[in-house]
């Protein structure tokens, strides 16, 4: 045990190329996830939050339970969608570092939605009443909202970050953990395991444990400060 | 003549299954001092509302220089005539310099002449020194200032007022009470006040107006009554 860590350690600090190639592969993959998913979540949940039509109220239901939709289950539904004899084989994303974008996109723009529409619920309705009667019109009322709202935008992302960067189930099955192509920090460690490689999976799982450490420390900060 | 502001006929609105204002009829001429008095729950903030154009009536009709809320086309641009300062103002987070410019940009006004019209507003209300100060440094009564020199900024013909000085101390509350005597004095703004002060309202008022459980039970003139006609029909 002792020597594992003492190997993981070397192998993170002597800059082994197979673990700086996965843990770059996991960030690019998790890292365009969550912006695409900001840039769709968000907006999506100030429309949620901030207007009022048919349907919202189902629409916010939707975004909750997707929340919690189990990654193996999305990773076995693109795998149908995405495969050869699938509706959507034409485009050859199987096993590519785009079909686990995508898979994990759709996995955290729930996350980002609801937490956004939760966070701009709790604006206190003054801020939007405060914007209009200083001459704002709607749009520009529904901004201040978001303004107010946005060190809570900001950690609704970091939660979406946080789910995606620790998911395995559905970039395993979409990606298929090919080495140097679509190997991440989550399926390389799922695989040393099994083969009992431990040093390896140990180094990917500290980078992991680091990242978490990271998000949960800049949301504590940013909390912190209250934006006030 | 005195010109009409505001014309309310029959107005009802409810809340939460309560009648709050039950047939309200009102004339507001421009430049008089309106108080509104009456118990908790008589529906003065409710009126104050109604008056800021923030919600439509049930049933009646509200005239604002003529024109009929329910068919006002743009009313944003009849909002930008009013200012409004609430009990437990809202300020944006930043400077009090941002604040009192946020309703000149919302109108697209420039940056340069944003900035020549906080500065007139601020040394008329002796905010010039906390115009770098972060909001969240100021006292009660700087920060009921910083709201009522944000309204002003926009320069409205109306300015509304929902019990602002019901968190101030007696100090802060006489303060704002001259600016807003001198305001009333020098510019032909018509104010509305709500308070509970009925000692404040003579202070400041030409008219007091007494709700009572959503209805409007009595007009009394402090000064010359408008020769039209009362404001309470």
């Amino acid at each position: 045990m002792t020597e594992d860590i003492l190997a993981s350690l070397a192998l993170l600090c002597t800059g082994d190329g197979q673990v700086y190639q996965i843990i770059g592969l996991s960030l690019l993959v998790s890292g365009t996830a969550i912006g695409i998913a900001a840039l769709l979540g968000i907006p999506l949940g100030a429309v949620l939050a901030l207007t009022q039509f048919p349907g919202r109220r189902l629409m916010l239901h939707l975004c909750n339970t997707l929340m919690g939709l189990p990654p193996v289950v999305l990773g076995l539904a693109l795998y149908l969608l995405l495969s050869r004899r699938g509706p959507l084989g034409f485009l050859s994303l199987l096993f590519t570092p785009t079909a686990m974008i995508l898979a994990q996109t759709i996995l955290a723009t729930p996350i980002v939605a609801a937490l956004s529409a939760s966070a701009l619920q709790a604006v206190s309705p003054q801020v939007r009443e405060t914007a209009l009667m200083l001459g704002g019109t709607p749009r520009q009322a529904a901004w201040m909202v978001v303004r107010e709202a946005r060190v809570n935008l900001v950690a609704a992302v970091m939660a979406g970050f946080g789910r995606v960067a620790a998911e395995v189930g559905a970039v395993m099955i979409v990606g298929g953990n090919i080495r140097g192509q679509t190997r991440v920090m989550t399926t390389a460690i799922v695989m040393e395991t099994a083969k009992g490689n431990f040093a390896l999976a140990m180094a990917l799982g500290i980078v992991l444990l680091a990242l978490s450490f990271l998000i949960n420390l800049l949301l504590w900060r940013l909390q912190g400060s209250g934006g006030r | 003549m005195a010109e009409l502001v505001y014309r309310l006929e029959d107005v009802w609105l409810g809340y939460e299954g309560r009648q709050v204002l039950q047939g309200i009829n009102l004339y507001l001429y421009a430049g008089r001092c309106y108080a509104l008095v009456g118990p908790n729950g008589a529906g003065k903030s409710t009126l104050l509302r109604l008056l800021a154009l923030l919600s439509h009536p049930e049933r009646g009709r509200l005239f604002f220089h003529g024109t009929e809320f329910n068919r006002m086309t743009d009313p944003v641009a009849w909002r930008r005539r009013l200012g409004f300062v609430s009990q437990q103002p809202w300020l944006f987070r930043g400077r009090v310099a941002a604040n009192l410019g946020l309703g000149l940009k919302f109108r697209g006004i420039k940056r340069r002449q944003r900035q020549a019209i906080v500065q007139r507003v601020a040394q008329t209300l002796g905010l010039t020194a906390l115009l770098n100060r972060p909001v969240q440094e100021l006292s009660g009564g700087e920060r009921q200032k910083v709201a009522l020199g944000r309204a002003l900024a926009g320069d409205p013909e109306v300015l509304l007022l929902d019990e602002p000085t019901a968190h101030l101390d007696l100090q802060a509350t006489e303060e704002f009470e001259r600016l807003l005597s001198g305001l009333h004095q020098r510019a032909s703004l018509t104010i509305v006040l709500v308070t509970h002060d009925l000692e404040q309202a003579t202070r400041l008022a030409d008219e007091i107006l007494v709700l009572r459980q959503g209805r409007l039970v009595e007009a009394r003139y402090l000064g010359a009554p408008p020769r039209e006609s009362c404001s309470h029909a």
